[in-house]
């Protein structure tokens, strides 16, 4: 396959309404045939940036161009680009089968080729035999299958899809991620998924850029942006972080030391972007599964601490741990070998190498 | 489960708003109906005790080639203004409810309804003035002008109604699979929104066939169905000339209805036909 890096650029593309800038400055470069989602909380321009991409709405500045050619300001019906809509926008006049084959009027194709690509589409989506049924008569499942044949029979270069699975119900949204993934690897067309579910995005994507404000804050596989996010705000949005207030103390080899008031000295991996000082106030943040508690005072440095709340989830448990000093607890996620209770005195401890140097 | 007196309960319930319906159905039609019972009196006089059976009123209207005019008249300008103002419906109600909010909506829409609460005989006298200032001859021109202004307000609101529903993904999904905006209108909107229309020529029709006072004031010599009424009703012996039209537009206008409401449910079952399997 080929991943030209630059299949999709967006330069420096901007969309404001009134005074608020829905999308703000963004450049992006998405791959031939990756799996691209856009993650964010709502109203943090996701949806708007992929409107703009299909031709829905138009860039106020930047440019857009696929596969090299601009497409800025082409309409959406002269775009190589094919959405998937959040109501799904199946037509309630039509059956299964008008629906799919609705696109394929305008491509001059004799009426075999229409039909082999409406049988070929319904067999993809395992709907084969539900030709004559109407949306209505649809679930919301198979609503979302059809929309996705209808868009894919077109045949795009790009395939845009707007939260598709946000109407479904966790167990079908589940089974329908991997479906999903699966015709996209067999497809091999390139996906830009709007979601603001960042599980959905972790397991799905190829690439994840996490968005907030018409901002574009990181860009990265999904294990990078879970174990190096670059800014608190990515690092909070994905999953539980800690995070504790220092300063750093010194800089050697890739590595600085930070004084905390909760843990003292800790060592920490400087982030690839960041650029950081001796003196400079930063923020070190763990993740939950990277701390331990222990009922023993550790040799490594740790801090002593009371456990607020603890939950039991069966293969791990979490618990809450307040220390002195600190108003917020420490979210700890531990095997659930060892019973700790809310009540229990601990000594919070981390795996080397967890801490991450955030700038404050 | 209900217990035996809530039953007995909703059964008596019942009951008194069964008397309750049929005494308002009666109150509704029987005085339509005396029209039809007196269309069929040999009489000249519209009193019981009935005389006989007799269809010589129906051979009389059938005869009276002015009536056939001002009917002509009435069918001719009720089919252009439904047209030309459901057209029009179309277009505001298409405007009016498009999801970027269209500046001073609120303007239109109030200014648009304003024509529902003026008196007719207020909005025939502006009229009268207007059209013989402007120098149009007094015809069936002026009064369907007339009417396309008293019936828009009704094709705009029936035609709200429908596309206050409408998913307007529906359309960017058609822009989204290649078609262009002229194409989309026809494949998807038109269809979608075909009942609202259907709804809105009916109503706009009838509100024109049954406009009395644009008419009378704007008409000239080119009499109208409900003008040409009011002109017979000078002339007693001519009374059951116009009871037995009236029953004749009663059936019409039965039938009429009943085929509306027919076009609507194939419009709302279609989709709907086994359901169950879907769910």
């Amino acid at each position: 396959m080929d991943r030209s890096a630059d299949f999709i650029r967006i330069d420096n593309v901007t969309k404001r309404y009134g005074m608020t800038a829905a999308v703000d400055g963004v450049s992006l470069r998405i791959g031939r045939g990756e799996f691209f989602s856009l993650l964010g909380p709502s109203g943090c321009g996701k949806t708007t940036l992929l409107r703009m991409i299909g031709g829905f709405a138009f860039p106020d500045e930047g440019a857009i161009a696929l596969d090299g050619e601009d497409i800025t300001s082409l309409p959406p019906n002269r775009r190589p680009t094919n959405m998937v809509f959040q109501s799904y926008a199946i037509f309630p006049h039509l059956n299964v089968r008008d629906n799919i084959a609705y696109g394929l009027r305008v491509e001059r194709l004799t009426a075999a080729e229409r039909h082999t690509r409406v049988e070929e589409a319904l067999a993809m989506i395992r709907l084969s035999g539900y030709d004559d049924r109407r949306a209505q008569q649809l679930s919301g499942g198979e609503r979302q299958r059809v929309a996705l044949a209808r868009a894919l029979v077109k045949r795009p270069k790009v395939l845009l899809l707007d939260e598709p699975l946000g109407a479904l119900d966790k167990r079908l949204r589940e089974a329908m991620q991997i479906e999903l993934r699966q015709i996209q690897r067999d497809v091999g067309i390139t996906f830009i998924f709007v979601t603001h579910d960042q599980e959905e995005a972790l397991s799905m994507s190829d690439r994840v850029a996490v968005m907030e404000k018409g901002r574009v804050f990181q860009v990265a596989d999904p294990k990078t942006l879970y174990e190096k996010p670059v800014s608190r705000a990515v690092a909070d949005f994905i999953g539980t972080m800690n995070f504790f207030e220092g300063r750093i103390v010194s800089i050697s080899g890739g590595k600085a030391m930070v004084e905390t008031e909760a843990f003292g000295r800790m060592e920490a991996q400087l982030n690839d972007g960041g650029s950081f000082s001796t003196g400079a106030r930063v923020l070190i943040a763990i993740r939950p599964e990277k701390l331990l508690l222990s009922r023993e005072q550790p040799n490594t440095p740790s801090a002593r601490g009371q456990i607020l709340a603890a939950s039991y989830l069966g293969d791990r448990s979490q618990i809450q741990v307040r220390i002195p000093g600190r108003e917020a607890p420490i979210a700890v996620v531990a095997q659930t070998a060892m019973a700790f209770h809310s009540g229990d005195t601990v000594h919070v401890s981390w795996t080397p190498g967890a801490p991450l140097l955030l700038a404050e | 489960m209900l217990s035996p007196e809530r039953v007995e309960g909703s059964k008596h319930e019942g009951r008194g708003l069964t008397v309750y319906a049929v005494a308002y159905l009666a109150f509704l039609y029987i005085p339509v109906l005396l029209l039809p019972l007196f269309s069929f009196n040999d009489s000249v006089f519209i009193a019981f005790p009935l005389r006989g059976f007799t269809t010589k009123w129906y051979a009389a209207m059938a005869a009276d080639t002015e009536m056939h005019a001002a009917l002509w008249n009435t069918l001719k300008v009720g089919t252009a203004a439904s047209l030309l103002s459901t057209i029009l419906g179309l277009l505001a109600a298409k405007a009016l409810t498009q999801a970027a909010p269209l500046p001073g909506r609120g303007f239109v829409l109030g200014f648009s309804n304003l024509s529902l609460f003026i008196p007719e005989i207020v909005i025939g006298i502006a009229l009268l003035i207007l059209i013989t200032t402007v120098g149009v001859p007094l015809s069936l021109t002026s009064v369907g002008i007339g009417h396309v202004l008293i019936c828009l307000p009704f094709a705009i609101l029936v035609l709200m109604s429908r596309f206050e529903g409408f998913d307007t993904s529906l359309e960017e999904a058609s822009r989204d699979l290649g078609e262009n905006a002229w194409m989309t209108f026809w494949r998807v909107t038109f269809p979608i929104v075909l009942p609202g229309i259907i709804a809105s020529l009916l109503l706009t029709f009838i509100v024109s066939f049954d406009d009395f006072m644009i008419a009378f004031f704007l008409c000239g010599t080119d009499t109208t169905l409900p003008v040409y009424i009011f002109g017979e009703l000078r002339f007693p012996y001519k009374l059951p000339n116009v009871l037995a039209l009236g029953a004749a537009i009663l059936i019409a206008s039965a039938v009429l209805v009943a085929l509306a409401e027919w076009v609507r449910r194939l419009g709302a079952e279609g989709p709907a036909r086994n359901r169950v399997i879907g769910a």
